[in-house]
C-alpha cells in the first residue's frame, strides 16, 4: 500500500553542521536545531520521502533494527510536521 | 603588557563636548526631508553610520522622509503579502517593495534592490528618540543586505590579523569587553554592530559605526577616560566616544573573523570560557542577525553565517566578578585560552558521537530577533 509522501516546506533553509543541522523557516523566522540523527532524516527526505523509506535507510546507517528505526523516524517526522517544516501528501 | 608607543593611552587634550565627529556621507546617498528638525536628526544618524554606509555604493541610495500627522501615515496595502513580524513592526511584501509598519507611528516602504526607501513618521515632540533611527536603520540595513552586507549585533576587535567577533544583545558586556581588549593592545572596529560580507569564500566584517557607547562607571576605572563623564549624556545615560581619540591608531576598518566569542555577564566569582560546537554557535548568531524580510536575501545572509561559523572557533564567555575586579588580567587569561583553543575552567564538551534515539532530536530556538532597537541606539 503506497505511503504518504513527506514534502519539505520550501521556505525552510537547512544549514548542515558537523554535529547536526539548523533549520530556519524564512516565513516564520523560527529556527530549529537538529542533532545528527534528525539531520540524516531531514536529508533522507529528498530521496526517500516516506516513513518506510527513511526507516530502511536508518537501519543500514545506524546498524539498528527496523522497528526502532521506524519509531525514531516517526518521532522526528511528527515533530517536523507539527512545526510545519514538512507536510504530508497522500500517495 | 607593554604596548607600542602609538597605542599608549593618553589623557584627552581637552574636555570638548564634541565627543565624536560623524563621518562624511558618500555622494551616492541622498536624503530628502522637508522638515528641518527631522532632516538634521536623520543626517546626524546617517553620519554616525558613515563607516558602514561607505561600503554600500556606488549604486545610489535614496531616502525620502515624510513627517506627517499620525492619521496620514500609510498602512500596509491590503493586497500585500504579510510576512513574519519583526519585533514591533508588521512586515509585508508587494512586488519588489517591502513594507515595515509601526501603527500610528511610522512606516517604511522600500525597494532594496533599487536602493530607494520612503519613510513616513508622525510628528510628535514626545516621540521615542529611537523611532527616527529605528525607521532609518530598517531602510539602511535592508539595502545593505540586498548589496551583500549582512547586519549582526556584535562587537569586533582584531589582533595579529585575527578578528574576534563578540555577538550578543544589549547588556551582554560587549562594550566593556571590547574596551578592555583595546586597552590590551587590540584594535577595534565597533562595540555593537558589524556588517558581514562574503568574498573569495571567506567572511570579512566592517563596522556599521565606530563610536562606543560607554557606561560612565566602567569608563571611570581608566584614568585616560576620566573625562567621559563630562561628555553629553545619551538618553540611556551612556556617553558616546570614538576611542581613536584616546587610543590613536586603534581603529581598524575591516577584520577577518577567526574567533566567535559569545559574552554573558554572570555573578560567579570567576570568568569561564567554554568552547562550543559550530551548531550552537550558529544558533546563537541567528537571534543577533538582522535578516532581511526578502527570502532570497535572507538565504544569502544565512549562507554568510554558515561560512563564518565554518571559519571560526567559537566560545561562550561568561565574565564573572573577577572581570569587575581585574578586567585586564581576566581578559589576558581568557584570550590566552582562546588562542590555545582550550576551554578555561572546563565546562561541557560539545555533544559528540550521538547514536539513534539519543537526546533531543529537534530543539526549537527563538525566532530571529528582528526590529529590535536600531543599531547604536542602545
Amino acid at each position: 500500500m503506497p505511503e504518504n509522501r513527506l514534502i519539505k516546506n520550501p521556505s525552510v533553509v537547512c544549514t548542515d553542521m558537523d554535529d547536526g543541522a539548523v533549520l530556519l523557516d524564512l516565513e516564520t523566522t523560527a529556527y530549529y536545531s537538529l542533532n545528527r540523527t534528525a539531520r540524516r532524516i531531514w536529508n533522507f527526505l529528498d530521496e526517500t520521502p516516506t516513513l518506510d523509506g527513511i526507516a530502511t535507510r536508518l537501519t543500514s546507517e545506524f546498524e539498528v533494527d527496523y522497528e526502532p528505526a521506524l519509531a525514531s523516524a516517526r518521532r522526528v517526522v511528527t515533530t517536523l510536521e507539527h512545526e510545519r517544516l514538512i507536510r504530508t501528501e497522500p500517495a | 603588557m607593554v604596548r607600542p608607543p602609538d597605542m599608549q593611552a593618553r589623557p584627552s587634550p581637552s574636555r570638548s563636548t564634541e565627543a565624536h565627529r560623524g563621518g562624511d556621507l558618500p555622494p551616492w546617498l541622498s536624503l530628502a526631508c522637508a522638515h528641518p528638525g527631522t532632516h538634521r536628526s536623520v543626517m546626524r544618524y546617517l553620519r554616525y553610520l558613515a563607516p558602514g554606509l561607505a561600503h554600500l555604493g556606488p549604486a545610489p541610495v535614496r531616502l525620502v522622509l515624510h513627517v506627517v500627522a499620525p492619521e496620514e501615515i500609510p498602512g500596509i496595502p491590503p493586497d500585500a503579502t504579510a510576512l513574519a513580524p519583526r519585533g514591533r513592526y508588521e512586515v509585508a511584501r508587494l512586488g519588489r517593495d517591502l513594507f515595515y509598519s509601526l501603527a500610528g507611528q511610522g512606516c517604511v516602504r522600500l525597494d532594496p534592490g533599487e536602493g530607494v526607501a520612503s519613510i513616513w513618521m508622525a510628528y510628535d515632540p514626545t516621540n521615542d528618540p529611537d523611532l527616527v533611527s529605528g525607521l532609518v536603520s530598517i531602510a539602511v540595513l535592508e539595502v545593505a543586505s540586498a548589496r551583500g552586507f549582512f547586519g549582526l549585533h556584535a562587537g569586533a576587535v582584531t589582533r595579529g590579523g585575527s578578528g574576534y567577533l563578540l555577538p550578543g544583545a544589549s547588556g551582554s558586556g560587549k562594550t566593556s569587553l571590547c574596551l578592555t581588549l583595546v586597552r590590551e593592545g587590540f584594535r577595534y572596529l565597533t562595540d555593537d554592530f558589524v556588517l558581514l560580507t562574503v568574498g573569495e569564500g571567506t567572511v570579512r566584517c566592517v563596522p556599521l559605526f565606530r563610536t562606543f557607547n560607554l557606561d560612565v562607571a566602567w569608563a571611570e576605572r581608566f584614568s585616560e577616560l576620566s573625562f567621559v563623564q563630562d561628555l553629553p549624556s545619551l538618553p540611556h545615560g551612556k556617553r558616546m566616544l570614538d576611542l581613536e581619540r584616546c587610543y590613536p591608531g586603534a581603529h581598524a576598518g575591516v577584520a577577518r573573523p577567526a574567533f566567535l566569542v559569545f559574552p554573558t555577564i554572570v555573578t560567579q566569582p570567576d570568568s569561564t570560557a567554554r568552547r562550543i560546537s559550530k551548531r550552537e554557535a550558529f544558533c546563537r548568531l541567528l537571534p543577533q542577525s538582522r535578516v532581511s524580510a526578502d527570502a532570497r536575501v535572507a538565504e544569502a545572509h544565512v549562507r554568510a553565517l554558515e561560512v563564518l561559523v565554518r571559519d571560526c572557533v567559537a566560545f561562550e564567555l561568561q565574565h564573572g566578578r573577577d572581570f569587575l575586579r581585574a578586567p585586564a588580567e581576566t581578559v589576558r587569561r581568557v584570550t590566552e585560552s582562546l588562542n590555545q583553543g582550550e576551554s578555561l575552567n572546563q565546562g561541557e564538551s560539545p555533544n559528540q558521537g550521538e547514536s539513534l534515539n539519543q537526546g533531543e532530536s529537534l530543539n526549537q530556538g527563538e525566532s530571529l530577533n528582528q526590529g529590535a532597537a536600531a543599531p547604536g541606539s542602545r
